[in-house]
């Protein structure tokens, strides 16, 4: 017997079953990309952060904050502030990504400093700010 | 006659779903693991916190403690936020005798006993939530700040921070809808909260120790305190610390 082909609804179907296929494909292999992209951003941000945070208490040393808890006027004159969505610590940017806020206080004679950053990139799970807090003299030591 | 799929293009769909799920999965697993890490790192962060303030706490205020009862029965222990299914009491004087706690005010810190037993020296061992500190917020017009870990239990203390500053600040609001409420006068301003939020629990119990750090029932001048920090429903941390009175 002669064999037949696929009848037009046959081939139909297996596109789309393969379309569908494709983008889930697709759709999967992005949205782990995307994860994995901000998760490592996210850590080298901790890692920024945390030796920024080192530079402040080691420069903050007997300095005084402002009003506002967005700096520091330094004890040899030298400032830190917190301008432009950047953090200068004596006219040189600690941190090459934008900071959304910064706090610094002090409390039991320790100074206390919070950055506030945009998330890299935005997977669903993952915030869309990142805050980071230090506190001096304690928790790991930034590399 | 309408033939069966073959072996091979089962096994073609086989695998194809099988990359898909185990993509889906790896990821699940490295948000899993990366939100571990974050609330790890946070809670390390608290317990030296935490840590630090024992250490600064009157040894006298720290369980287990050596109270008298008022007139009344009531016993004012030296934290608030009690474990009131860790509290014990006993009877110092005479054979030791273990005491039925009639009433509790958990959040005060206060026990009641029955009022035979006013004026006389108890031992009450018990276990008491410590706040997260030093969250600090710049809050913004609305006046409504988001806290960090949720849901929150109690806010112990909100301070407006003005440079060098902390004061203490009342005029605050929190409802587990709406969050915490500033009032005018913080708007613009940095705020520091000290809070409870039921995903992370710093939890504080103590017991005496006699000279050779053995445990021991009978007061001593060396209490062994410990910290345990359940936190995200992750996993638990536990240190320990010695507190003596001075010699």
């Amino acid at each position: 017997m002669r064999r037949r082909g696929f009848s037009l609804i046959e081939v139909a179907i297996v596109l789309i079953l393969v379309g569908l296929m494709g983008t889930a494909i697709t759709q999967s292999y992005r949205s782990c990309n995307a994860f994995f992209v901000s998760a490592s951003l996210q850590a080298q941000r901790r890692l920024d952060t945390s030796r920024a945070a080192l530079r402040i208490f080691t420069a903050g040393q007997g300095g005084t904050i402002l009003a506002d808890q967005s700096g520091m006027d330094l004890a040899d004159g030298g400032q830190l502030r917190w301008r432009d969505g950047k953090v200068w610590l004596r006219g040189h940017s600690l941190l090459s990504q934008p900071v959304r806020d910064f706090t610094l206080i002090r409390r039991d004679g320790r100074l206390h400093v919070t950055f506030v950053l945009e998330a890299p990139r935005v997977y669903h799970g993952l915030n869309r700010t990142l805050r980071y807090q230090y506190s001096q003299g304690m928790g790991r030591k930034p590399l | 006659m309408r033939r069966a799929f073959t072996l091979i293009e089962t096994m073609i769909a086989a695998v194809l779903l099988a990359l898909l799920v185990t993509s889906e999965l790896a990821i699940f697993g490295s948000l899993r693991q990366l939100q571990r890490q974050e609330a790890h790192s946070a809670a390390a962060r608290n317990a030296e916190e935490q840590l630090l303030q024992l250490q600064q706490l009157p040894f006298a205020e720290l369980p287990p403690q050596l109270l008298r009862p008022d007139p009344r029965g009531w016993l004012q222990l030296g934290q608030g936020d009690v474990d009131a299914t860790s509290l014990s009491l006993v009877n110092l004087q005479g054979p030791l005798q273990k005491i039925e706690v009639l009433e509790t005010d958990p959040l005060r810190g206060r026990v009641r006993v029955d009022k035979r037993w006013a004026g006389q020296p108890l031992q009450v061992n018990y276990a008491f939530f410590a706040s997260d500190r030093n969250e600090t917020h710049r809050v913004p017009a609305s006046g409504v700040v988001r806290l960090e870990n949720q849901p929150v239990v109690r806010i112990s203390q909100v301070w407006l921070a003005r440079g060098e500053q902390l004061r203490p600040y009342a005029d605050w609001r929190w409802s587990a809808q709406a969050g915490l409420q500033l009032g005018p006068a913080a708007r613009g301003r940095v705020v520091v909260v000290d809070y409870r939020a039921q995903s992370v629990a710093n939890r504080v119990s103590g017991q005496f120790l006699d000279q050779q750090l053995r445990a021991q029932v009978a007061p001593s001048p060396i209490k062994l305190l410990t910290l345990q920090e359940s936190y995200a429903g992750h996993g638990a941390l536990s240190i320990t610390t010695l507190r003596m009175t001075q010699p």
